[in-house]
């Protein structure tokens, strides 16, 4: 009878668990834990297997903001170490037990179109991912003072695109940096995906002050009263004597992120994260991309 | 025997646990789509905003390497001009 009383109490408090986590990551009231953090889930549910477990007594200090736990022997520990993992266990079959089988509109977002069999990247990932490019795929457009919008000139659209890539350079590295920095990417691997992406950034400098110094003859050349059209066929004019430079250093950045994607990653551990990382190489990679389409398109790259 | 757990320290200790999610591209501003009326002056900020990045990424590189006992990125030739 006591037996079955512990089996029954086991059984309720995974249940409940369980049905906490739940309604933590449907919850509007924390939206930062969802469906995807699979770590932070993995956490939650070793914390709230334990209120199964542990008939610890604690007193909470509302002043300090500390919890103090008493009666903590060797034996103790041992004995409470041992009852976790069996109600974490029994936990683990009641979530797995009751769980939708994974059929959140989430997760078919996950899936590419023409992904076979393989499994597919978290649902954040790819949805960042696919913001990011549907946010820059678009067109650039001035507001005027009327309220009305303008279709913006050839050399600041390619600007335009051109600051994206180069933020978007920049939080690769602070990923890069951060997933090393937890382990995710050892010190030799990161070493040599960081000196690309340096490469990239300074390639990107020289491209930028090319494009820009463009930019500006086109502006005295065409003056202040020039039509969107006048600045175009300036800037076109303008960065003739670049077009060689601009070229070489698009090239550079197109080969360092084939490189980056063609190997490079594989020093990362996880596969999710790897797949983020490079999700946003090719965000990179569209971007600069659609820089060499518009200034070959315009003759000033041949 | 106790312990004590304060509030920094779980958070400390679910910082060690909780891996880093890859968010950071949000940096990338959708006001670059969104531009003001004046040529010049939305040249120059997007010049900004870009010579903004790319210095801070070759910042934070050249931090890492350094910090992790390799040689910093060579001076780009170009720039030093």
């Amino acid at each position: 009878m006591a037996a079955e009383n512990v089996v029954i109490s086991q059984v309720t408090a995974a249940a409940v668990s369980v049905a906490f986590i739940n309604w933590l990551k449907a919850s509007s009231y924390f939206p930062w834990i969802t469906q995807e953090k699979a770590n932070l889930l993995r956490v939650l549910a070793v914390i709230t297997s334990g209120i199964g477990a542990l008939g610890i007594h604690y007193t909470w200090d509302p002043a300090a903001h500390s919890l103090t736990f008493t009666g903590l022997s060797l034996a103790a520990i041992f004995g409470a170490a041992v009852a976790w993992v069996k109600s974490f266990a029994v936990q683990e079959l009641a979530y797995q037990a009751t769980r939708k089988n994974n059929g959140t509109g989430a997760v078919a977002i996950a899936k590419k179109p023409d992904a076979a069999s393989s499994a597919a990247p978290p649902a954040v990932t790819l949805l960042l991912a696919g913001l990011t490019l549907f946010v820059f795929g678009g067109c650039a457009v001035r507001h005027l003072p009327n309220g009305a919008t303008q279709k913006a000139t050839n050399f600041e659209q390619i600007l335009a695109w051109n600051a994206a890539a180069a933020q978007a350079n920049d939080g690769f590295a602070d990923n890069v940096i951060g997933l090393q920095r937890t382990g995710v990417i050892g010190i030799p691997e990161a070493k040599n995906i960081l000196l690309k992406q340096g490469a990239i950034a300074q390639a990107d400098q020289r491209i930028t002050d090319r494009i820009s110094a463009a930019a500006k003859c086109a502006g005295e050349q065409a003056g202040p009263n020039a039509t969107a059209a006048q600045l175009d066929s300036a800037a076109a004019a303008c960065a003739q004597i670049s077009g060689p430079g601009l070229a070489s250093d698009i090239n550079l950045i197109l080969g360092s992120l084939t490189d980056l994607n063609s190997g490079m990653l594989l020093g990362v551990k996880n596969d999710a994260k790897r797949q983020a990382l490079s999700e946003l190489l090719a965000t990179v990679q569209v971007l600069v991309g659609k820089i060499y389409s518009s200034l070959e398109s315009q003759g000033v790259i041949k | 025997m106790s312990i004590v757990l304060t509030l920094y320290k779980f958070a400390a200790l679910l910082g060690a646990v909780i891996l880093p999610d890859i968010e950071t591209a949000l940096k990338i501003k959708a006001a670059f789509e969104s531009l003001g009326p004046e040529y010049k002056a939305n040249i120059q900020a997007l010049t900004d905003a870009a010579n903004h990045a790319n210095q801070e990424t070759i910042d934070k590189v050249n931090a890492w390497l350094t910090e992790n006992g390799f040689e910093p990125l060579p001076p780009d030739p170009a720039k030093a001009k």
